[in-house]
């Protein structure tokens, strides 16, 4: 028995150094520091998406279970909250067909083009960044249903980020509130310029001179200069503004107009021309 | 059979920590049980395999989060390579002992997954939240000796199965079995 152990070790060792480390090296030194998804990278999340859209299906049918079910208690709260909330939508909606008839009257008068919509896909999102350090998003669409890197990422309430790794059946996508996100957006009272950058858990608007009035509250819109995003999609609300008593800008802190926290589906624009690297 | 086990382990671990364990709230934290796997494969396997299974967790953790590839395969090799050498040493398979390393073992991979982001972005980096380090940091000590006892007994129960299948080395008992009795 003795014996073995000992014959088995050197050609362990041998295993060892000759295929293992190679492997270990060639992988590491192949993927280091890169931004596109390697071999087996595209392997891996394809291996994971089918675990990934197992769990979360399992997530989603037991909160219907919980919502449809186990919630019912809430349902006649809910249901006069909802009462008040639609007579009140049904006023705003009012306002905006209004506004939406007065722009539609303001373009044919300034004989604006009509701006073409790029085509868009709807894909879930099947997982979330685990880590502290990072904000990405897993969703359930790849490179085979036209998705590439670079193209924007929205949902009903703005913007959501946009895709930085395909895969043919999964892409992940840079979510709009981490710190590597830049977005070129403007106020949009003032039409005052700026760059939306994320931090964390919200956004910053940066590079806003301490000469421009910047009202709480105000709305943050895409400038569609970046070439990612296009014009006028919802960014978010002027949540706090500092000005200090040195220094050129002001620092302010935005609301995001989507809620990072429940997003489900996105739309991702099918931009022909992505321009990220 | 034990490394395909912990394999596909790995893969649940991975896809419970993005899907379900996000439902979780926010006091609660995300408990990172694919630490938890990591160090018990750096205490339990032998180096090559352990390595082998080490570096794909890195990758498939890359598959589904960060910016940048590399970071968590280096990172977790490191803390394999750390940990395996301090097991060479040290009796740490012992669950009282196994706490205090997972804690250094966890910061240090944070540290390590925080320094080679920072050098790749400058200054476009999360602030490091020292409350939610701590925060995960306390879930992953308390989960330690549960999970810690599940690894275990998966990999004594994966043993047996081992043996039984290696026929070869596998002789029925003979002669009378009560004699020793």
């Amino acid at each position: 028995m003795r014996k073995n152990k000992g014959q088995t070790r050197p050609i362990r060792i041998i295993i060892i150094l000759v295929i293992v480390l190679p492997v270990i090296f060639y992988v590491l030194a192949s993927t280091i520091g890169r931004k596109d998804f390697s071999l087996p990278h595209r392997l891996a999340i394809e291996m994971l998406g089918p675990v990934q859209t197992a769990f979360s299906k399992t997530l989603d049918l037991s909160s219907d279970i919980w919502h449809h079910y186990l919630a019912l208690v809430q349902v006649s709260r809910e249901n006069d909250q909802l009462r008040r909330e639609i007579k009140h939508n049904k006023k705003i909606n009012a306002s905006f067909r209004e506004a939406a008839a007065v722009n539609g009257r303001l373009q044919k008068l300034l004989d604006l083009e009509q701006s073409v919509k790029d085509p868009s896909i709807t894909a879930q999102i099947i997982g979330r960044d685990p880590s502290i350090w990072f904000k990405t998003l897993t969703v359930n669409k790849g490179s085979s249903s036209g998705i590439a890197k670079g193209m924007p990422v929205i949902n009903p309430e703005g913007v959501v980020g946009q895709v930085i790794n395909v895969s043919p059946h999964y892409s992940k996508i840079l979510a709009a509130t981490d710190p590597n996100s830049a977005i070129d957006a403007i106020v949009q009272g003032n039409r005052t310029q700026g760059i939306i950058k994320g931090n964390g858990r919200g956004y910053q608007l940066l590079y806003i001179s301490r000469e421009n009035i910047v009202r709480l509250g105000a709305h943050i819109i895409t400038s569609g200069m970046g070439g990612i995003f296009p014009k006028g999609l919802a960014i978010g609300q002027i949540a706090k503004v500092i000005k200090r008593r040195r220094g050129m800008f002001q620092k302010i802190r935005v609301k995001p107009a989507a809620d990072f926290q429940r997003l489900e589906y996105l739309t991702i624009i099918l931009h022909r021309k992505p321009m990220i690297d | 059979m034990r490394f395909v086990i912990f394999l596909f382990l790995g893969f649940f671990f991975i896809g419970l920590q993005t899907t379900l364990f996000q439902a979780l709230p926010e006091w609660v934290g995300l408990p990172d049980f694919l630490f938890l796997l990591i160090i018990f494969i750096a205490i339990h396997f032998p180096a090559a395999k352990g390595a082998v299974l080490v570096l794909i967790f890195g990758i498939l953790l890359e598959a589904v989060s960060g910016y940048f590839m590399g970071i968590y395969a280096i990172a977790y090799l490191l803390i394999f390579f750390m940990v395996k050498g301090l097991a060479a040493g040290l009796a740490i398979d012992e669950t009282n002992l196994q706490p205090p390393i997972v804690a250094v073992g966890y910061l240090l991979a944070n540290g390590i997954v925080y320094m080679c982001t920072a050098m790749l972005v400058q200054n476009n980096l999360m602030p490091w939240n020292w409350g939610e380090i701590l925060q995960r940091l306390l879930i992953i000590i308390i989960l330690t000796v549960p999970v810690s006892a599940f690894l275990e007994m998966l990999w004594k129960r994966t043993a047996k199965k081992d043996n039984s299948h290696n026929f070869l080395l596998f002789q029925p008992p003979r002669g009378n079995r009560y004699r020793h009795r």
